[in-house]
């Protein structure tokens, strides 16, 4: 959901979408970068990313990677389904 | 290619990803090689994150098995040694294992080759003293007719029973003649391979002189033409016409060269329900059970029971599935052999795990390497199971050429003593069950190195030099495997050393008689030649005085039925004097008419009282009788039985009483492990003719032909055999499983040496160096040969205890089988503990000769150098 997230702003490629993502949680969510890719491939293989080597702004190729239509239904999908559950487990936790 | 480019593409990505990230570290001033390791160690494992992401594309599997066998081909081809034994070792074991299933497959598995065999019923009729007796004529009529749950019921008189002498262009021969209804070949699902079957009109006197060929004697006599039907052929002195020729495999009645109308019976037979000689076979209606058809024919029986109490008193049905009934004999001895095989499989496939288990210590440097690179551990087992399947694919084709020869021998030595041996062959079952075979021995013995290996800490292994801890766990596991080894050894070895010992004591029976230099055979006088019963004893008087007159004949009498021939002929009687019988128990013993010579000849000995003379032979009813001393023990215990009286035809309305004049030595007959039964002799000169011999009885054959044909050419002999042959016959079955499991049990035993001396010597180059250390500082030699002894010695007795429970509980299943010795026979564990102990200094020949050239400083100098090469 947080690669989705980071990707309806735009096409990006990994290292880009690694970066943002750790910019975004301040730096709360650590995790190894390479853990990263295979996550991206199978999204890839879902068919809600589509991606295209281009060159980058520092003018190297690089894999940028895009959110499909369905990518994009599947993103507003798992929104509402967090926020359901952020909903719901906040109202249980709050002192009666 | 579509593969590689995403692989290519992979790569690419995330060495960009790299790139990028070290640039990043650059432009805050780290230096490059701080900022590639820093880089590198942030993004985790890339080799592991590579294969997983690989992973997300492709159809993993296959891939990998593809791989994996490639990988271990060439692994297996590095080290031909271990190829080698392994495939050696499962090869034998799978081979075994496949040719006994094609047995077990064939003889007990495969239906009868009739429609329907599931069908097919073998009916007895039972007594209170013999459980399955044959059926009488008018018994088996009046079920044919009544019954409502059989489609059919068919009769055949059993084997031995009738032969007929067929003259073809001069040349006689005696063959066995079976005397079958018109509806056996219909209730078997059979037909004529040429010609017809009978018709029903042919089952009547006057009308049945009609013959069916079996496919046998049609080729041996008749060369197979095919214009043989409807011609008539010379069969005992008259001509009957051939109707048919049955196809090749007649399974019943197998042994019968000729078929003839039931009709053809004595004349009391056909309304005698006294005399029981039908083999019947029903086929059920569809949707009938057993038990149905049980209730109605003993329903039948009742009734006949109150029509003609003196026959039919107490005379039940039995029925026994005929599968069952063909196969029942054989079955707890295959089975058992099928154990026995499973056994040396399971030893075999330890023996391999042993080995791969000390080539995963081996190769535990290459795997530690491969687990810190990022494979995963369930890659590597599934990469060493692929390892172990490939041996045991390899194993499995060579086992099945082995299977070939196997079954080839088989049909060479087995096929007269196992029913349906022809059949044994390798069909898609039996390939199935190979395969299955396969792949569980691979699972077995590659399953738990694969675990072992792949489980140890691969940090302390790299670091560690020539030995690791993880290599005692190792061994632990390996001792258990052979010590389990030598536990299945010392089973299958208990198993044979029974049955070793029983066929033992089968051979050392008294049979009460000698059976050395006995020559036997069979004439058959033909009755239209010879009608009365003084021409057919002025024929066998002139045979016998014949061939008394050959040089190297002793002496030669008459007997009927032979010992040791399938025969039998019981009839019931009473004592005269005794206590009546209770309703329709009549006492019985089994009948047997001998000339005055038979008992000298056969060094049976007369007990009491008298032999018969040459007067008792001549008169049309016997004037006296001879009983064997079982007769005496179970129906005159108390009372002298010379002078009694026999009384015969109890069930008739005419009875003979016959005097007792002596009392003859038992013998044994047929199964020599039975009890002898209770003999009834008659004088009389009829049957088969016994020569005692000087010479080897065999080489007397054509000499006794001759003396018959030149008294009779037209008169052939049968069955010609010396006694010692017969006597083997009836042993044979024993003996072939006797000897499969003695061989099975020598190739276990030699398996869980090989084992044995595998871990042992294996223990002895892993200790070289602690080894040649002691003896430097001076320990004796002799304390070290006893440190390597107290291993194997520890290891074949912790397997021998764990043997013996075993043997205790699973020799329970031979007991069917054994003769003179019991299941849990003391002597045989001790006899066959020995030779397990025993493999265990086998092991220890090669440790020795390893240990005694051993000089201090060898093994310090390959430390030394083992040392160096790693750092």
């Amino acid at each position: 959901m947080l690669i989705l997230q980071t990707l309806q702003w735009g096409p990006q490629h990994g290292h880009g979408i690694g970066q943002a993502i750790r910019a975004n949680s301040l730096d709360v969510l650590q995790i190894e970068h390479g853990s990263l890719y295979p996550a991206l491939h199978r999204l890839e293989k879902q068919g809600w990313l589509c991606a295209e080597w281009k060159n980058s702004e520092t003018n190297r190729r690089a894999k940028y990677y895009k959110l499909t239509a369905a990518g994009r239904k599947q993103l507003l999908h798992e929104q509402s389904k967090w926020k359901l559950l952020v909903k719901t487990v906040s109202r249980l936790m709050k002192p009666a | 290619m579509k593969q590689p480019k995403r692989d290519r593409e992979i790569d690419e990505e995330i060495a960009e990803h790299l790139a990028r990230e070290i640039e990043l570290r650059m432009e805050r001033g780290i230096p490059r090689e701080q900022a590639e390791a820093e880089a590198r160690k942030i993004f985790g494992n890339a080799t592991r994150i590579k294969e997983t992401t690989r992973g997300i594309w492709t159809a993993k599997l296959f891939e990998q098995f593809s791989f994996d066998a490639r990988y271990a081909l060439r692994s297996l081809a590095k080290s031909p040694a271990f190829t080698l034994v392994a495939l050696a070792t499962l090869a034998l074991g799978i081979g075994l294992n496949t040719a006994i299933f094609s047995t077990v497959n064939s003889v007990l598995l495969r239906p009868l080759p009739y429609r329907d065999p599931q069908r097919l019923m073998q009916l007895w009729e039972t007594h209170p003293v013999i459980h399955s007796a044959q059926v009488a004529y008018p018994d088996f009529a009046d079920w044919r007719s009544e019954t409502k749950t059989f489609e059919q019921i068919a009769a055949h008189t059993f084997q031995g029973l009738q032969q007929f002498n067929l003259v073809v262009n001069g040349e006689p021969e005696q063959i066995q003649a079976s005397l079958v209804s018109d509806n056996l070949l219909p209730t078997l699902g059979l037909q004529p391979a040429l010609g017809r079957n009978f018709t029903r009109g042919e089952m009547q006197p006057g009308r049945d002189d009609v013959v069916l060929l079996s496919d046998s004697l049609w080729r041996r006599r008749f060369h197979a033409n095919p214009r043989i039907i409807g011609q008539t052929v010379q069969i005992d002195g008259a001509l009957d016409r051939v109707v048919g020729v049955l196809p090749p495999e007649t399974p019943i009645p197998s042994w019968a060269d000729l078929l003839v109308p039931i009709s053809r019976l004595n004349k009391a037979d056909l309304v005698s329900r006294k005399h029981h000689q039908l083999e019947v076979i029903g086929r059920l209606k569809p949707g009938a059970t057993e038990s149905q058809a049980l209730a109605e024919l003993s329903g039948i029986a009742k009734r006949l029971e109150r029509a003609y109490p003196a026959t039919n008193r107490s005379i039940g049905v039995s029925i026994v599935p005929l599968a069952e009934q063909v196969t029942g004999p054989v079955r707890t001895p295959l089975l058992i052999l099928l154990g026995a095989v499973g056994f040396i499989l399971l030893i075999a496939c330890a023996n391999v795990a042993n080995l791969l288990l000390a080539r995963a210590i081996v190769r535990r440097k290459e795997i530690s390497l491969r687990l810190t690179l990022g494979a995963t551990r369930a890659r590597l087992v599934a990469q060493l199971l692929t390892e172990s399947l490939l041996l045991a694919a390899l194993g499995a084709a060579l086992g099945t050429l082995l299977a070939f020869a196997g079954i080839h021998l088989l049909h060479l030595y087995a096929a007269r003593d196992l029913p349906r041996a022809a059949g044994i062959s390798l069909d898609a079952r039996v390939l199935l069950f190979t395969l299955a075979v396969a792949v569980a021995s691979s699972i077995l013995c590659g399953l738990l190195p694969a675990l072992e290996a792949s489980r140890s800490d691969h940090n302390a292994v790299l670091k560690e030099t020539s030995r690791s801890l993880g290599d005692s766990r190792l061994r632990g596991m390996r001792r258990i495997l052979v010590a389990g080894e030598v536990a299945l050894a010392l089973v299958v070895l208990a198993g044979a050393g029974l049955l070793v010992r029983s066929f033992a004591s089968l051979l050392s029976v008294d049979l009460g008689f000698r059976p050395g230099h006995l020559l036997t055979f069979q004439v058959n006088p033909s009755p239209s030649k010879y009608p009365t019963s003084a021409q057919v004893q002025t024929f066998y008087l002139r045979v016998l005085s014949g061939l008394k007159s050959l040089p190297s004949v002793k002496d030669a009498a008459t007997v009927y039925p032979l010992p040791f021939t399938s025969l039998l002929n019981r009839t019931r009687f009473l004592l005269e004097g005794g206590p009546p019988p209770e309703a329709g128990r009549f006492p019985i013993a089994q009948v047997r008419v001998v000339s005055p010579g038979y008992f000298p000849l056969m060094s049976i000995a007369i007990r009491e009282g008298r032999n018969f003379t040459v007067q008792d032979t001549q008169s049309d009813v016997a004037p006296a009788c001879i009983v064997s001393e079982a007769f005496v023990r179970r129906y005159s215990p108390d009372r002298d039985a010379l002078g009694r009286k026999v009384v015969l035809g109890v069930v008739d309305p005419k009875q003979v009483a016959i005097p007792i004049v002596g009392v003859a030595a038992d013998i044994r007959d047929l199964d020599p492990s039975r009890e002898p039964e209770p003999l009834l002799y008659f004088p009389g000169i009829a049957g088969a003719v016994v020569l005692r011999t000087a010479a080897a009885p065999l080489t007397l054959a054509s000499s006794a032909r001759r003396v018959v044909a030149s008294i009779d050419p037209e008169q052939p002999l049968a069955a010609v055999a010396s006694m010692d042959n017969l006597v083997a016959a009836a042993l044979a079955r024993r003996r072939f499983s006797t000897i499969l499991l003695t061989g099975f049990s020598s190739l276990a035993l030699f398996l869980a040496a090989i084992g044995l001396y595998g871990i042992v010597s294996y223990s002895v180059a892993q200790r070289t160096r602690e080894l040649g250390l002691r003896m430097a500082l001076g320990a004796q030699r002799g304390r070290l040969f006893r440190s390597v002894l107290a291993e194997s010695l520890l290891l074949s007795s912790a397997g021998l205890v764990a043997g013996v429970i075993l043997s205790f509980f699973l020799t329970r299943l031979l007991s069917s089988l054994l003769f003179g010795v019991t299941a849990a026979d003391p002597l045989t564990f001790a006899i066959v503990a020995p030779p397990c102990l025993r493999s265990r200094s086998a092991p220890l020949s090669c440790p020795r000769i390893a240990l005694s050239p051993l000089i201090p400083c060898k093994p310090c100098g390959k430390t030394r150098f083992r040392l160096e090469f790693l750092h």
